[in-house]
């Protein structure tokens, strides 16, 4: 696995960005990871390099997450983009396949997270 | 009196069982254990009763994780669980993620995190059957004595008092884990359910 990944995990709960970071880490040493824990300290961290993964939670205080994917579509239209959420009601599967998000649900395993990171965006 | 019909029931009571269903696989992958359910208990009680439920069965102190939510129905759901397991509880769930020594200062937030996932799967189930929308707020932890917990739980008027409480055990047996997942629904919330149990039903039987 030694291609460079370059990603944005937002999620309120420390817990769950500690554990994606974990699983990234441990299978591509290469990483390199940003973190915010809402849509303003994400909109606030001013990436500049380019994002090949943004794995967002849905449900934080503030903006929703899929929101703030639509905003961060924008400046990183190239991103694989997945909402990481607990909320896996069809609702909000349908919302997000609406705007190209792709779609995870909690919990935070091994499995579910490689699968995310092997994949391409555009 | 129950508010509800016996088949209204029965059909609220198997509505959350497959809504625990997928709750218990989300916390059987968080864990990586067997985790068993009871079959749910449909009980309509005030506060008061449902807090010498808890007592009885968790010796006094429990940990608790509840989140209020609406959309087609509007009520509070909660997780609770023996304060004295909770340790062992994130144990399972970090792993190696977060070194052992520093397990105590992920507590909070990592029980909180099982909450919001256990929570919801059970509120997606039952937003999906209905295909409808539940949107829920952010989880809430507390800790305390059974008295306590269920205290802060959003205040209701005495009118309200009455509740559905939906009680599912689960228990993660290898590690003696044992806790309940209840969601609470005032009248006016439970006549909506039922109105939409008895739309499933008539559907089911065209």
């Amino acid at each position: 696995m030694s291609e460079k990944r370059t990603v944005l995990i937002v999620d309120d709960s420390r817990v769950s960005r500690m554990m994606v970071k974990s699983i990234a880490k441990q299978n591509y040493p290469e990483v390199t990871i940003f973190e915010a824990g809402n849509a303003d300290d994400t909109l606030a961290l001013d990436i500049t390099d380019e994002l090949t993964h943004i794995i967002c939670d849905y449900n934080m205080p503030g903006m929703d997450g899929l929101s703030l994917c639509k905003a961060l579509q924008k400046d990183h239209p190239s991103s694989y983009i997945t909402l990481l959420t607990a909320n896996i009601q069809a609702a909000t599967r349908n919302k997000a396949q609406d705007m190209g998000i792709h779609f995870a649900k909690k919990p935070v395993t091994e499995e579910r997270i490689l699968s995310i990171l092997s994949k391409q965006g555009h | 009196m129950l508010p509800l019909k016996e088949l209204q029931q029965d059909m609220l009571t198997e509505l959350f069982n497959l809504g625990m269903g997928n709750a218990a696989s989300a916390l059987s992958e968080m864990v990586s254990e067997e985790v068993k359910l009871s079959i749910p208990k449909v009980l309509f009680i005030d506060k008061n009763a449902l807090t010498k439920i808890l007592q009885e069965d968790s010796g006094g102190h429990i940990s608790a994780v509840s989140q209020n939510f609406e959309g087609m129905i509007l009520g509070q759901a909660m997780l609770t669980f023996p304060t004295d397991r909770s340790l062992e509880l994130i144990r399972l769930l970090l792993q190696d993620s977060v070194p052992l020594e520093n397990l105590t200062e992920f507590e909070e937030e990592a029980l909180t995190e099982v909450g919001n996932i256990i929570i919801n799967a059970g509120l997606s189930s039952l937003a999906d059957i209905f295909a409808d929308e539940i949107t829920s707020d952010l989880p809430v932890f507390n800790s305390g004595s059974c008295e306590d917990v269920i205290g802060n739980i959003n205040p209701t008027p005495q009118e309200q008092q009455t509740v559905l409480h939906l009680q599912v055990d689960f228990s993660i047996e290898k590690e003696n884990i044992k806790g309940y997942v209840i969601y609470l629904l005032d009248l006016e919330s439970i006549s909506v359910l039922s109105t939409h149990i008895d739309n499933y039903i008539h559907k089911l039987s065209c």
